[in-house]
């Protein structure tokens, strides 16, 4: 097990490593001068060369790269070209507001695709099922930025039942867990009627049956805790399209979180705040899928980690 | 199992649709919301982000000026400093207000003045330049300041209605602009970045009767469609820039009053003489007469802006007002023709979406260019791209806008038309030499003709096509009371109050 846990600390190491190189990169290939968009159109060419030798930039790239991994390893990652503030602090800051997004979304998604598939798999084959798997289906088509200003549209400007923008109280949060749910929810809902239906069919189950447990305790016991590995897998992954949709969802309903900080750091072309954020979104990345492998030897004791 | 868990679900359902309509909760009275478009950087009137629009609005409740430019009167009003004059062209003397205290109770007195200069030049951002020409700032006694610069300043004034004043003793850091202290109506609160920036009512404010407010807040909403609906559904009491569907939908909802007022900025389209064929002025003329600029503003920014009468916004100082060139596309041709391209040429224009409409703007320049033979390459870049090519030169027509934001002519005309800034690409030593003196002249009649002048030239050279004066549109609910139209769009709310 400790080796087991070395070696994938090992990989995600290198994994995130990866992310800071390409991260490093890509701001850097975007066309876009930092330092003319700092001093923004009141700029001459003059103030905008001496701008770029303040900030480093004037280096070759080797030079920045090399200075870059190890301020980053140490803990230091520059601070934001148009806030001036630490880059880390910043991005530390916006983190509590995803992350609230975030697992909102997450729990509703895990509560309502349980209840759906549950329902669809119990009735397989029947109106209700099918009615289920069309409102996946449909759920998992819909791009949730347009949802999000649907739900926006009925929710808080005709009906005037819920805020329309902002973080303050439960409600405000009502609207943008909604919205990048239910993509979620339509991928895990047909998963875990699948996972239902084929475990069903399953010897141990009717095992279970015949030796005289109630039906509850057949699904509960046998059915779920058989199916969840999958489902659990996939929760894992679908993290990360979480956090990509949060990017575009937090513009739309003025949620002051890591994804919004994001857009304007690109749009500024502020790399101290783009090379934190994204990184520290691919760490939490690496790690909850490091946790859901881990999850594994609970949910079967027979896996072992070698 | 799933039974159980679905009747979980269910009333969990049911609570949450039971206590629903609670949402959406109206302020108290004596607060106002406001969405502003712009995302709030810092509250530092020094700076980096002193030039930003947002930032100059929030700076006008928190922070005094010296004086302050009056429009409607053409001259400047006392602030901070009560009396001032001019000992010679580089000496200014200020007697400053006495009994003003700043926010945390320290009394205002020169030593603010003399390190709220010191400190706009330590700190890089727009407005240092505006301050650098100063040699020294003297503090004889405690309520007057004496003002040397190194050659005479004729922008000094209208550079001081910028200049807020922050108490002595504020280091040149940029953490200031997280707690902001100064002598404006109102006090500062709470900042939290892309949120809500918070202000409430100076109790001892200078001037009686203001502010009539209680609090301030400044919400951050980044999207227009967004915005419209927290108005809407009274989440906020106001917002501004709106557009041209909006006004017209907003005027048709009566707990909504909509109003239209003049800004000091101008979007034009510019012309690089620097490259052929635009180094020829008969092409530049050519340009001006193909643009049908009535059209374009009647159907496409009714509301948001008006034909531009001359290079600079009318409520500027020292702006002149001028016959439009016309649209003649006879005459364009002709014009072309005697350039030498009878069959016009190829050329591209950059831009940048930032202004409202800029994209169908873009459009209707490059389609009624291609009537006349001038083919355009339209092209739309990403701001940072943009900027970086507008700096360099990199363009045949560039697409924008600017504001003279101290309401002097030498904000605009000085810092993008003389050949040292070499924005444009035009030289002509005539603009240069008048810009120069016009500087360095105090009196203000006399400046004014040599900017006259100025606008002349650049009138009749076209490195530009000047093509719209802005509007801009304040949307508010109807317990906003008070709200006057402000001579730009710098606006504020020291006079307006909201009922319950």
């Amino acid at each position: 097990m400790a080796r087991y846990l070395l070696r994938r600390l090992l990989a995600a190491g290198l994994v995130v490593w990866g992310v800071l190189t390409i991260i490093f990169l890509v701001v850097r290939v975007i066309p876009g001068d930092p330092a003319a968009v700092l001093l923004g159109t009141f700029a001459t060419a003059e103030l905008v060369a001496e701008q770029r030798t303040k900030m480093g930039l004037d280096r070759p790239l080797a030079t920045q790269y090399v200075l870059f991994i190890r301020q980053a390893i140490l803990g230091d990652w520059g601070r934001s070209y148009h806030e001036g503030r630490p880059a880390f602090t910043l991005v530390i800051e916006r983190l509590p507001a995803t992350l609230e997004l975030a697992v909102a979304a997450i729990v509703t998604t895990t509560v309502l695709s349980l209840v759906l598939g549950s329902l669809a798999a119990r009735r397989a084959q029947s109106p209700l099922d099918r009615a289920i798997g069309a409102a996946s289906l449909l759920g998992q088509a819909i791009p949730n930025f347009w949802l999000g200003l649907v739900f926006i549209l009925v929710f808080a400007r005709r009906l005037n039942w819920l805020p329309s923008f902002g973080r303050e109280t439960v409600w405000h949060l009502v609207l943008p867990t909604a919205t990048l749910s239910v993509q979620l929810i339509g991928v895990m809902t047909r998963l875990i009627r699948a996972g239902i239906l084929e475990t069903m069919g399953q010897e141990f189950v009717r095992t279970a049956r015949a030796k005289g447990l109630a039906e509850g305790a057949v699904l509960a016991r046998h059915v779920y805790r058989n199916m969840l590995i999958p489902v659990v897998t996939m929760l894992g992954l679908q993290l990360g399209a979480l956090l990509g949709g949060v990017v575009i969802l937090e513009t739309v309903f003025a949620w002051p979180g890591l994804g919004r900080l994001i857009v304007t750091a690109i749009n500024n072309r502020d790399y101290p705040v783009v090379q934190a954020a994204i990184t520290l979104a691919a760490v939490i990345v690496v790690l909850v899928n490091l946790l859901v492998d881990l999850t594994y030897a609970y949910l079967d004791p027979r896996i072992r980690y070698e | 199992m799933p039974r159980r868990l679905m009747t979980l679900a269910l009333i969990l359902m049911a609570l949450l649709t039971a206590t629903l309509s609670q949402a959406g909760p109206a302020a108290p009275a004596g607060t106002l919301r406001i969405a502003y478009p712009q995302r709030v950087v810092s509250l530092d009137a020094h700076g980096s982000a002193a030039a930003e629009r947002i930032s100059i609005i929030i700076s006008r409740h928190l922070y005094d000026t010296l004086l302050t430019w009056d429009p409607q009167a053409k001259k400047f009003q006392p602030a901070l400093a009560e009396r001032w004059r001019s000992l010679d062209p580089m000496t200014w003397e200020f007697q400053l207000r006495r009994g003003v205290r700043f926010h945390d109770g320290q009394e205002f007195t020169s030593a603010a003045v003399a390190l709220s200069i010191e400190r706009v030049v330590a700190l890089p951002g727009p407005i240092r330049p505006l301050f650098q020409p100063i040699a020294s700032v003297e503090t004889p006694d405690p309520y007057r300041v004496v003002i040397r610069t190194r050659t005479p300043l004729g922008t000094l004034l209208s550079s001081l209605t910028m200049l807020g004043i922050v108490p002595a003793g504020t280091p040149a850091t940029p953490a200031f602009g997280d707690r902001p202290v100064g002598t404006g109506p109102f006090k500062f609160v709470e900042f939290i970045r892309d949120t809500r920036v918070v202000l409430e009512a100076n109790p001892t404010y200078w001037r009686p009767g203001i502010p009539k407010l209680q609090r301030l807040i400044f919400v951050d909403i980044p999207e227009l469609s967004g915005r419209m609906t927290a108005l809407e559904t009274g989440e906020i009491d106001m917002t501004v820039q709106l557009t041209p569907e909006e006004i017209k939908r907003l005027r048709g909802n009566s707990a909504i009053k909509v109003d239209i007022g003049p800004t000091f900025y101008t979007r034009f389209l510019w012309i690089n003489p620097s490259r052929k064929p635009f180094d020829d002025v008969k092409v530049r003329r050519a340009v001006q007469h193909a643009l049908n600029i009535e059209a374009i503003t009647s159907s496409l920014v009714a509301g948001i802006a008006k034909p531009a009468k001359g290079p600079i916004a009318s409520n500027v100082l020292c702006a002149v007002d001028y016959q439009p060139y016309g649209y003649n596309t006879t005459m364009a041709r002709r014009l072309l023709t005697e350039a030498g391209h009878p069959r016009g040429f190829e050329t591209e224009m950059k831009w940048n979406d930032a202004l409202p409409r800029e994209r169908e703007v873009a459009d209707a320049i490059v389609g009624q260019l291609a009537l006349v033979g001038i083919r355009v390459k339209n092209t739309l870049q990403p701001r940072a791209i943009w900027l970086d090519d507008l700096i360099k030169l990199n363009w045949d027509l560039n697409l924008l806008g600017t504001g003279a934001v101290t309401g002097d002519a030498d904000y605009t005309l000085g810092r993008l038309y003389h050949s040292r800034a070499n924005r444009t690409g035009y030289r002509n030593p005539e603009v240069d030499t008048l810009l120069d003196q016009a500087a360095s002249t105090v009196n203000v009649t006399r400046r004014c003709e040599m900017y006259k002048k100025v606008q002349d030239i650049l009138w009749q050279e076209g490195p530009a096509i000047f093509l719209f004066e802005s509007l801009e549109s304040y949307a508010y609910r109807t317990r906003v009371q008070g709200f006057k139209l402000p001579t730009s769009e710098i606006f504020t709310l020291h006079e307006v109050s909201t009922s319950p």
